[in-house]
């Protein structure tokens, strides 16, 4: 059976796998490589859960091929922080006490990474659509709007 | 609270740093060597008998190492022993569980699946409960057995509960006008982000680890050993600490019986994670209600009788005790606001080849709220009253029996209520609709919900550092009940949070819990683990008390340290009172001893004793807690779709023990009323789901509910003493007023009572359309 090689950098660093051709990218994070903070909700392109970046843009990787990162960035929530620095979202994410289960916040900030760093001062309109693929079931949102909002308003670092 | 050294406060969730980075573990992220995967074969037939299944196929793929049909499993004599692990000789409803395989990977799995051949016979269907339950139901689909009291159950009815108070005909007979409706609301799925999942593995001893994401571990322990055959002491239960929702429909046992038996055939450990479209199928739903309400009222707003009767579509099967529950508590619903002087209720659940019905946040008085809460408008408006007035004329109020005889206690109705309607600013008209086609206005309702006062048990270690370790087997599904625990022993011992250290749920370590429903958690776990601390201080004190030359009765503890009460000075360190071996002696470099034992461990349980009505007669031990709900919204009456401008939901928690997770909790209870209020409705045809996905079956998304200045959440406490430091449950009442406000503003704007739940757009666009045709 004839693999497909992935050359990708992965949260910063370059990796080489080779994986099945139909291996969505959501199996190569999670089972190939336990990145496990990418979570899986539907593994149909519905809930958001398994968000992560690819060149900079949320995509569900559930809905992606594994080989289809070849020659791209990819980044999850485990490549966002180290031991001691959290990203300002996971920051100001932790502050509000935006989650509770706690399952969606792995996509949910990745989604919100990128909005702020293609538009630094979103609205809230703007952050409602940019979330909107992101299913929460435990909220209404409230935390998870407002910790976005704040983190514009201090700038991204 | 007098004086409180961490209770009350808004602690940071323990388990949020875990959570943002990442790092949190869920069973969906559980892996174990040689792991298999498990998919499970479902009936695409509503009803039918299974004339027969080859299984021999499946079973001939190599890598595929379990195959297993209803025929390898025992019957369970689950109350009402209904329902089998794997279909046995027929399937009752479209999602039904025929048959399970374990394989290697995935991708074998479900070829094995493919590869199973079953035939079917067509057997009549039902869908409608009150088809079912009628004389012309086309099926009977279990014999029906007999109810509470030997009362002989009718075509296809599960359960029955009913209640009554004072003399029915005669208070109907004082009234001044009769008001009658029927109201029914839709199924619903709790949706929790992660799928059920179970990992189990059974060695060649037949002892089992299950890892799994249920809110009850000790009824999955009791349940695989009857599924396995085994003594429950073979059975494992352990809980990751990080659960992804549940919300009902993890309770009871899900995939666990079919991993376990999978795995003990195969001898591997075998993982089965449900799909999206199972979690759908074949978890528990929220039953869908028919209600008919008959009140008798005074010219004044006086409610002098009610009746009501309520039909619960049961779908195929019983989930366990829940279904009978359901049914009884729905009643809750309706008698913990008002009173009524002459009552009757009469709740049946029905038997229909559907999803089956089970816990689902609300536990069955969200239903009847959304009835009760819209008729009461209805009231209001047919004696030209406002509809605040005549609910604040009715009710109960604290020393009062409710209809069911309970005793009332603590009763957050009316502070809950009024200041709702303060900060909805109820009685100044809503402003403007900013969309020109659409109309607007204010509705208020009030809920109310029992939680149950249930049994846990909780035990606290003492390490040899001084600090804290909390053994108890409530899961947190998100709501944060790990950090309230932690929060109890930090109080009691009066120690930083980080002193405290709260282990995942192990049933091999962690002690008996009835599992987490109900809103049982917070009254139970935390009486549990108070008297849990109690007894483990016991055992401090009883040990300081030699070394300091004191009555255990005199000591205390904070900081760490054990303390003669009234001279600090005179004090131990609790890491003193275990014992250093001197330097040198045999196994000193092994850390400290504990004389005369082998672990300082104070353990307890808490059982409530049944509370009890005028009479004597035993009821079961229930508080109430309250949520009121206010609403400005406007309704677009050409495509029936809801904005809101502002909703403010005011919450009676008792006493909170931790005020940022009461918040949390009314708002989760805001989106869920938002999403099974106006958005959500599983649907069939012919039994078929049409919409089990995330995509046609809607939950709230950011878009859905409204801005974060137009939500508007407060608590108003009472003095609940029974509960533990004056707690009250709370996770369900905040989901049971939102449809009725909405609907009774929609009322209001529009002039059109939509008397079905979830008030959806196409059916909010319809009711106006007809109303409007209707009035030309
Ligand atoms: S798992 Fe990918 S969108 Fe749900
Ligand atoms: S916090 Fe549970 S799904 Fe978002």
């Amino acid at each position: 059976m004839t693999k497909a090689e992935v050359r990708a950098t992965i949260n910063g660093r370059e990796r080489e796998l080779r994986v099945d051709p139909w291996r969505t990218l959501l199996e190569m994070l999670r089972d190939d490589m336990e990145l496990t903070g990418t979570k899986l909700g539907c593994e149909a392109g519905e809930c958001g859960a398994c968000t992560v970046l690819m060149d900079g843009k949320p995509v569900v990787s559930c809905m992606s091929l594994a080989a289809d990162a070849d020659g791209r960035t990819i980044e999850t929530i485990e490549g966002i922080s180290t031991a001691e620095h959290l990203h300002p979202l996971q920051d100001e994410f932790l502050k509000l006490s935006a989650f509770q289960c706690g399952y969606c916040a792995p996509g949910m900030i990745m989604s919100s990474k990128a909005l702020l760093e293609h538009n630094p001062h979103p609205t809230e309109r703007e952050i409602r659509e940019a979330i909107a693929g992101n299913l929460c079931r435990c909220t209404a949102y409230v935390g998870i709007v407002k910790a976005i909002q704040n983190v514009a308003a201090e700038g991204v670092s | 609270m007098v004086d409180t050294y961490i209770l009350g406060k808004s602690e940071l969730n323990i388990d949020s740093p875990e959570k943002i980075s990442g790092r949190a573990m869920y069973a969906i992220d559980m892996t174990l060597p040689g792991m298999l995967q498990a998919r499970v074969l479902r009936s695409p037939r509503a009803h039918a008998k299974i004339l027969s299944i080859d299984t021999s196929a499946a079973k001939a793929i190599p890598g595929v190492l379990a195959v297993i049909t209803g025929q390898d499993l025992p019957f369970l004599e689950d109350f009402p022993g209904d329902r089998p692990t794997l279909a046995l000789d027929r399937v009752c409803y479209i999602g039904d569980a025929v048959a399970a395989v374990a394989a290697e990977t995935l991708e074998l799995a479900e070829q094995a699946i493919a590869a199973i051949k079953v035939e079917y016979e067509d057997l009549p269907a039902v869908f409608d409960p009150e088809v079912a339950m009628s004389e012309d139901t086309p099926v009977v689909i279990h014999p029906s057995g007999k109810g509470p009291g030997g009362k002989v159950m009718g075509n296809n009815q599960a359960h029955w509960y009913g209640a009554a108070d004072g003399d029915l005909e005669k208070g109907f007979a004082e009234a001044d006008l009769i008001v009658e409706n029927r109201f029914t609301t839709g199924m619903a799925q709790c949706a929790p982000m992660e799928p059920h999942v179970a990992l189990a593995d059974v060695d060649i001893y037949d002892n089992c680890v299950i890892y799994c994401n249920t809110q009850t571990p000790y009824l999955v322990k009791q349940r695989v050993a009857e599924i396995l055959k085994v003594s429950p002491h073979k059975i494992r239960v352990v809980v990751p600490p990080h659960i992804g929702g549940g919300f009902g429909c993890k309770t009871r046992i899900k995939g666990e019986g079919i991993a376990s038996a999978l795995s003990r055939v195969a001898r591997k450990p075998v993982k089965l994670v449900y799909s999206r479209e199972e979690v759908f199928a074949d978890t528990t739903v929220k039953h869908p209600f028919v209600i008919y309400i008959k009140d008798g009222v005074k010219k004044d707003g006086t409610l002098v009788a009610r009746s009501i009767r309520a039909i619960l579509d049961a779908g195929a099967y019983t989930d366990g005790t829940v279904g009978g529950l359901v049914t009884r508590n729905a009643a809750y619903g309706a008698v913990g606001v008002y009173k009524v002087p002459n009552f009757k209720l009469d709740n049946f659940r029905v038997y229909t080849n559907k999803p089956v019905g089970g816990a689902f946040r609300g536990f069955g008085v969200a239903q009847t709220t959304w009835a009760v809460e819209s008729q009461m408008d209805i009231i209001a408006e047919r004696l030209g009253m406002d509809p605040l007035e005549v609910r604040l004329k009715n009710l109960l109020v604290d020393g009062d029996y409710n209809p069911e005889q309970y005793l009332m206690d603590a009763v957050g109705s009316r502070p809950t209520v009024e200041r709702a309607a303060e900060l909805i600013e109820w009685g100044k008209p809503a402003d403007a609709p900013i969309s020109p086609t659409a109309k607007r206005a204010k509705g208020i309702a009030i809920g109310c919900k029992h939680f149950s006062i249930q049994t846990s048990s909780a035990a606290i270690k003492v390490h040899e550092d001084g600090s804290f370790e909390v053994r108890s087997s409530v899961t947190d599904i998100g709501q944060g009940s790990r950090t309230v625990m932690a929060q109890i022993v930090a109080e009691e011992f009066k120690v930083q949070m980080s002193q405290v250290r709260v282990i995942r749920v192990d049933t091999d370590v962690t002690p008996l819990d009835t599992g987490q429903s109900g809103s049982s958690t917070t009254v139970k776990a935390g009486h549990a683990v108070r008297l849990a601390c109690k007894e483990t201080k016991r055992q401090l004190f009883e040990r300081a008390a030699t070394l300091l030359e004191a009555a255990a009765g005199d000591l205390d503890t904070a900081g760490g340290r054990v303390f003669v009460k009234g001279s600090p000075d005179r004090s131990i360190a609790i890491q003193d009172l275990f014992r250093k071996l001197p330097m040198g002696a045999p196994g000193y470099e092994y850390g400290p001893f504990l004389e005369n034992s082998s672990d300082l461990v104070g353990g307890a349980m808490f059982y409530p004793q049944n509370e009890r009505g005028p009479k004597g007669e035993p009821l079961p031990k229930v508080g109430f807690s309250y949520c009121s709900q206010a609403v400005d919204l406007e309704v677009d009456v050409e495509t029936g779709r809801i904005k809101i401008h502002k909703l403010v939901s005011i919450l009676d928690p008792g006493k909170p023990m931790n005020d940022q997770l009461a918040i949390g909790q009314i708002e989760g209870g805001v989106g869920f009323g938002i999403g099974t209020g106006i958005l959500e409705e599983m649907s069939f045809r012919d039994g078929k789901p049409t919409n089990a996905n995330l995509t046609d079956y809607r939950i709230p998304t950011a878009l859905d509910v409204p801005n974060v200045d137009q939500l508007v959440f407060d608590q108003v406490e009472t003095n609940f003493a029974y509960g533990p430091y004056g707690a009250k449950g709370i996770g369900e009442v905040v989901v049971c007023a939102t449809s009725a406000a909405i609907a009774n503003a929609i009322r209001s704007a529009t002039g059109v009572r939509v008397v079905a739940m979830p008030l959806t757009q196409e059916r909010v666009a319809l009711a106006i359309a007809e109303y409007e045709a209707s009035r030309v």
